[in-house]
């Protein structure tokens, strides 16, 4: 909780009344006095934070912690809240800094309306059927079904929804964009993850690394975003030049970076593995190997960026659906009401796929935390 | 070099030169070394005991002379050679058991059978649980058979080695080589090491070439003291020579107390005077060569 003195004030007192009923009065008499007490803690804490600021090797508390870590966020929200306000007086349509109801708008449009296709019967008329046809009428029979059907089990309550129906008969555009992007991003990792391959074998032998080393460390210098034009000539506009943007503007980074942890395995160790009977093979993928992984799929995670960075560029460019080519065309009719819930999603789906990726490291590779 | 040549000697060296471009490190190096011996080398720092190690070990060839074991060229490091370094002997990413039966999975598992047992862990299980048991059996020799699941970075520095001791010696090796083993431990923890090794060299007659850098534990240790040195003349730029090779007097093992002894101090002052000390210019004619293994005699050198 925010505020652990005064809740446990509160139970002391709680306590107090319990045992003594009679003396209700006297407790609540109390209160005021407590408040003030906490009142004055708060600010001492605050005068504190104001002197502390600029003070080496002084670990502020939980509540002081927690209230400069949002600090920012809640300027930047207000902030927003302001402009969007003050635009809104002078012109009410106002479409880039959309007041919160706009955005919620939005919101819905891109997550929750699936695009429903129309489907036609043998005379080419339309067939027409009772599911609901936006996402608002199929909320207002859910409700209505709530107040008639009474209390419901969750589960069925969802599995008989009209909400339900409604979504099952498309995609929503924010799903579609999702999915293309996530394919795109999932086949260029396949390659990137080839690349830790490569980096190990250009470590570990000296001849694959006179023929290789040069040859990579040009190809990494090559900035991913100058070759897209050729890309798109090479390979047309498809699938391939996008992925290949991804492949070309991260691989490098990872086979250079897996080149230079096989470097650094300590020459003892392959000694050591000799002396226990390995084969070169073994030394390659049971000592090399498990020694540099965890570090390079920290290397492949903290890259995750840049993979979005050239998807979003490859997609800007030509695409029929994905995230950046979604945030590019709306972008002409300025529609920021869009642009942000897709900012925000890929955010922090970058982020997430970051931090579960991260844990997982950290929980297979145990012996990494010294 | 075939008349030197003998079943009894594992190690045997003739005539070993080492020269990094052009700075010469060991100059003329000849030993035997028998079976069953607990040989320490000492020397004053950048004598070239580690390189002469290597040259043993096979991860360097002499640039002239010949290095050999059982009348084989050593070529590289195989299991036939165990070895003990000062650090990085162990592999972190495994645990103690793992470690030390690490030896025997990479001599009888092929890579394939490694991804076959990922993918079906229950294959091969009988084998495995023989490596375990071995492994096992050897950690309880060193003592740490209780800390069989940690990981090494979790042990302390003493125990380490004593891990890294059971990893080699789990191959059985026709030598073990120790490169100043007690190096990074504290004085305590270090006498223990000295014990508990000998303990293990009585027990096993593992044939063991020991390098330090510490005089006394090199007497205390070994059967056969070689001390290896630059101040022979010239101030060192000519390269190392064996300048003492002899027989250590005690039996093992040996009580602690030998090292207060009289005979001990003789021994360690003759050797910090003729062998250590960078003002002790001397005449090979000096050389306390006296090691009935010894290649290099006094008559040898006579003509210099």
């Amino acid at each position: 909780m925010f505020f652990p003195r005064l809740r446990n004030r509160f139970l002391d007192v709680w306590q107090w009344l319990k045992r003594f009923p009679g003396k209700t009065v006297k407790a609540i008499k109390r209160l005021p006095g407590l408040f003030a007490e906490e009142l004055v803690t708060i600010g001492k804490e605050f005068l504190e934070m104001i002197r502390n600021f600029f003070r080496l090797r002084t670990v502020p508390g939980r509540r002081i912690s927690v209230l400069l870590s949002l600090i920012l966020f809640l300027f930047c929200i207000k902030l927003y809240y302001n402009t969007s306000v003050e635009r809104h007086a002078e012109n009410p349509q106002d479409k880039l800094v959309p007041t919160g109801e706009q955005l919620w708008n939005g919101f819905r449009k891109t997550v929750f309306d699936v695009t429903i296709r129309e489907e036609y019967d043998a005379d080419g008329e339309i067939i027409v059927n009772d599911l609901p046809k936006t996402f608002s009428e199929a909320r207002s029979r859910d409700k209505q079904a709530r107040v008639e059907g009474g209390k419901v089990n969750i589960y069925e309550r969802w599995k008989n929804s009209a909400t339900r129906e409604y979504l099952k008969q498309g995609e929503s555009l924010l799903w579609l964009d999702t999915k293309a992007s996530g394919k795109r991003i999932l086949i260029a990792m396949l390659f990137i993850f080839a690349g830790i391959y490569i980096g190990l074998f250009m470590g570990a032998f000296p001849y694959a690394e006179k023929l290789l080393y040069r040859f990579v460390l040009f190809f990494d210098k090559v900035p991913a975003i100058a070759v897209l034009p050729i890309l798109f000539i090479v390979f047309g506009l498809g699938e391939t030049s996008k992925i290949a943007l991804i492949v070309i503007g991260v691989a490098p980074t990872v086979i250079l970076d897996t080149y230079l942890k096989v470097k650094e395995v300590h020459d003892e160790q392959l000694v050591k593995g000799m002396t226990l009977g390995a084969s070169q093979s073994e030394i390659v993928f049971r000592i090399i190997y498990p020694q540099i992984i965890p570090k390079v799929l920290d290397t492949v995670r903290l890259n995750f960026k840049s993979v979005i960075l050239f998807l979003i560029a490859g997609e800007a460019l030509a695409a029929e659906a994905g995230i950046g080519y979604r945030i590019f065309v709306v972008r002409r009719y300025m529609d920021m009401a869009t642009i942000f819930p897709y900012v925000v999603w890929i955010s922090m789906l970058a982020f997430f796929v970051d931090m579960a990726f991260r844990s997982w490291i950290k929980s297979k590779y145990q012996w990494l935390n010294k | 070099m075939e008349k030197y040549i003998d079943r009894k000697y594992v190690i045997e060296l003739f005539n070993t030169y080492q020269e990094y471009s052009g700075r010469v490190i060991l100059n003329d190096i000849s030993l035997r070394i028998r079976k069953g011996e607990f040989v320490t080398i000492v020397g004053p720092t950048g004598c070239g005991k580690s390189t002469m190690l290597r040259m043993v070990l096979g991860s360097e060839r002499p640039s002239r002379g010949v290095a050999a074991m059982e009348a084989n060229i050593i070529k590289r490091p195989d299991r036939r050679r165990g070895i003990v370094f000062q650090k990085y002997s162990l592999f972190d990413f495994m645990n103690v058991r793992d470690n030390v039966m690490f030896g025997l999975e990479l001599e009888q598992f092929s890579l394939a059978h490694i991804w076959i047992r990922k993918i079906l862990p229950f294959v091969y299980r009988k084998r495995v649980k023989k490596f375990r048991e071995e492994a096992d059996h050897f950690l309880e020799k060193v003592g740490l058979l209780d800390h069989a699941d940690k990981y090494p970075h979790q042990l302390s520095g003493g125990q380490r080695q004593r891990v890294a001791i059971a990893q080699a010696m789990i191959m059985k090796p026709q030598i073990l080589l120790m490169d100043e083993p007690l190096g990074a431990l504290d004085v305590g923890t270090r006498e223990a090491m000295q014990i508990f090794i000998q303990e293990l060299w009585g027990q096993t007659e593992q044939t063991i070439l020991f390098i330090t850098h510490d005089l006394e534990e090199a007497i205390f240790m070994g059967t056969r003291l070689i001390v290896l040195s630059q101040y022979y003349q010239n101030g060192g730029s000519n390269g190392s020579k064996i300048v003492q090779d002899i027989k250590i007097p005690w039996s093992q093992p040996r009580p602690t107390t030998i090292k207060h002894t009289k005979e001990f101090n003789d021994i360690m002052e003759g050797i910090r005077h003729t062998g250590l000390d960078p003002r002790h210019l001397q005449n090979i004619r000096d050389f306390n060569i006296q090691h009935e293994d010894a290649l290099c005699s006094v008559e040898k050198y006579g003509d210099n």
